[in-house]
């Protein structure tokens, strides 16, 4: 290191290189640069294999200086070969050009949008996909707002009848029935829907329109019941279909009103006092069947069982003992499919892109996101439908930059190395 | 002068074939970049002195579309002639 070879010295490398004798080496190097200082003196440039290229420069006088008047100055070029072999640890660097058109602000900018690093997991292109899988769930919710204000409307007058037409020995078997839902809600649920409603509430005949309107009047509002035209299996059909968004609320309040209705009918067999409990119960899961469109029918299909379920155990007090099972059971699975829906795209395009500009280019990339330049060959296969020259990429240009397992790339790896350097060679050969 | 030349005529004058003094110039280069990638100088007396060098990084400006590029940082071999040749050239 730093060492200055002296002329001894570089006959003994020079025979040990070569394996001649010293004396050989000595008369050799001494009549190459005498020749050479020669032809130098008498003006003519000599090129030496292997080592440069000499020349002699005439200088022009220094005004300001007399001491050195015109002269002859000798310059060395040093071979290719050898340059580029001296060259090597910092062979790595190109030369950039400076952008003068870019000023502190535009910079001070770049920075508060890229924090820390330029990396991007494609945040542009995800949130647009996001945006789309949320509107599907949203305006149900929405739609759900209006209903929800429209409902107090036909709830509100029913707690307060309830106590003058309630016979008194039916609060005393519900108390008992609430508390045993509320062990197990979700449990109870199907046992109600299967066993012992079915017999004997479907003999239950179709209505006598007549003797219902005399008997619940004052909580039905004329709309709804005049809306119920269709049999519930018509609107199961109507709901199945893809229905436009304005048609939720209606369909809600259809669905209540066909609700109301059945139960009025069915409240005729003998249990009058009991039928606002079951309205209640009839908009509360009505409530529910607009918020999850998609399951409308088998929602719908619970909640009428479960009306009979209510009616034949005579489990008023349960409706809010059951109200939060739904909820519970219920919202999970919404929540769980908006989830899904978003991370879906999320995951399918966690592709990790950069941006070529004047001063990144691909083997500023690859060092970056590598940790050896080398591997610039690989972003540009990947990004070969965008780029045809990688010695010339449009500033702006967003690369992919392609997982490192995809080819296998490791800077700490030798063979890897090679074989990127080894593409690299080729691709620039071939340009 | 070029290659061809030189070896010609430094085979004359030390009474060797051509192929033996290419044999040694190709030696004389090998030992060059060898010691010379060590940042070694090597010094031949009264011609000069091949000395490597580290040039640092630098700004400057393209003479031609006039934009300014910075460049990289890089070791080039100097030689330094010595002060009985450059006496000799005047």
């Amino acid at each position: 290191m730093n060492t200055k070879i002296t002329f001894v010295e570089l006959v003994d490398l020079l025979s040990e290189a070569t394996s001649t004798t010293d004396r050989v080496c000595e008369l050799f190097l001494r009549e190459l640069f005498s020749t050479i200082s020669q032809t130098l003196i008498k003006g003519r440039p000599v090129t030496v294999k292997g080592i440069g290229e000499f020349k002699v420069v005439e200088s022009a006088a220094r005004k300001d200086a007399d001491k050195s008047g015109a002269h002859k100055r000798i310059t060395f070029t040093p071979d290719k070969a050898l340059a580029e072999a001296l060259n090597e640890p910092f062979a790595q660097f190109k030369t950039i050009i400076l952008d003068d058109s870019i000023t502190d602000e535009q910079l001070a900018e770049i920075d508060k949008r890229f924090p820390s690093s330029v990396i991007t997991t494609d945040s542009d292109e995800e949130q647009p996909q996001v945006e789309e899988s949320v509107p599907a769930p949203k305006p149900v919710v929405e739609q759900e707002a209006p209903k929800q204000a429209l409902q107090p409307e036909t709830k509100k007058p029913k707690p307060t009848p309830v106590p003058e037409s309630k016979p008194e020995p039916k609060p005393h078997v519900a108390p008992a029935m609430a508390k045993s839902v509320e062990h197990n809600p979700v449990e109870r649920k199907p046992m109600l829907i299967g066993i012992p409603i079915d017999g004997p509430s479907q003999p239950v005949p179709e209505p006598e329109p007549v003797e219902e309107e005399t008997s619940n009047q004052r909580f039905y509002r004329p709309e709804l019941r005049n809306a119920y035209s269709p049999t519930p299996e018509q609107i199961e059909e109507i709901n199945s279909k893809p229905t436009p968004k304005w048609w939720i609320p209606v369909l809600g309040l259809l669905v209540a009103g066909a609700l109301i209705w059945w139960f009025s009918s069915n409240g005729k067999n003998g249990i009058s006092g009991e039928e606002e409990h079951v309205v209640m119960a009839a908009d509360t899961i009505s409530d529910n069947d607009s918020i999850l469109l998609a399951e409308n029918k088998p929602v719908e299909q619970k909640s009428e069982q479960e009306k009979r379920a209510e009616k034949i155990a005579k489990t008023l007090s349960s409706n809010p003992a059951e109200k939060p099972a739904e909820k519970t059971t219920e919202t999970p699975a919404e929540k769980v499919a908006e989830k899904v829906a978003a991370e879906k795209p999320a995951a399918a395009h966690k592709q990790v892109t950069d941006i070529v500009t004047s001063q990144i280019v691909l083997t500023t990339l690859a060092e970056k996101h590598y940790g050896s330049p080398w591997f610039w060959v690989y972003i540009y296969e990947e990004n070969k439908a965008i780029i045809s020259n990688p010695n010339n990429i449009r500033p702006g240009t967003r690369v992919v930059i392609p997982p490192p397992e995809k080819y296998g790339i490791n800077p700490n790896d030798k063979a890897s190395l090679k074989k990127a350097q080894y593409k690299s060679w080729q691709y620039l050969k071939g340009k | 002068m070029n290659n061809k030349k030189l070896v010609e005529t430094v085979a004359q004058n030390i009474g060797r074939t051509p192929e033996d003094v290419s044999k040694l110039l190709e030696g004389l280069a090998g030992v060059l970049r060898s010691k010379c990638s060590e940042m070694d100088s090597v010094f031949v007396p009264s011609f000069g002195t091949f000395e490597p060098k580290k040039r640092d990084e630098r700004v400057m400006v393209h003479p031609r579309n006039g934009k300014r590029m910075l460049v990289p940082p890089k070791i080039v071999l100097n030689f330094k002639v010595s002060n009985v040749l450059k006496n000799k050239l005047r």
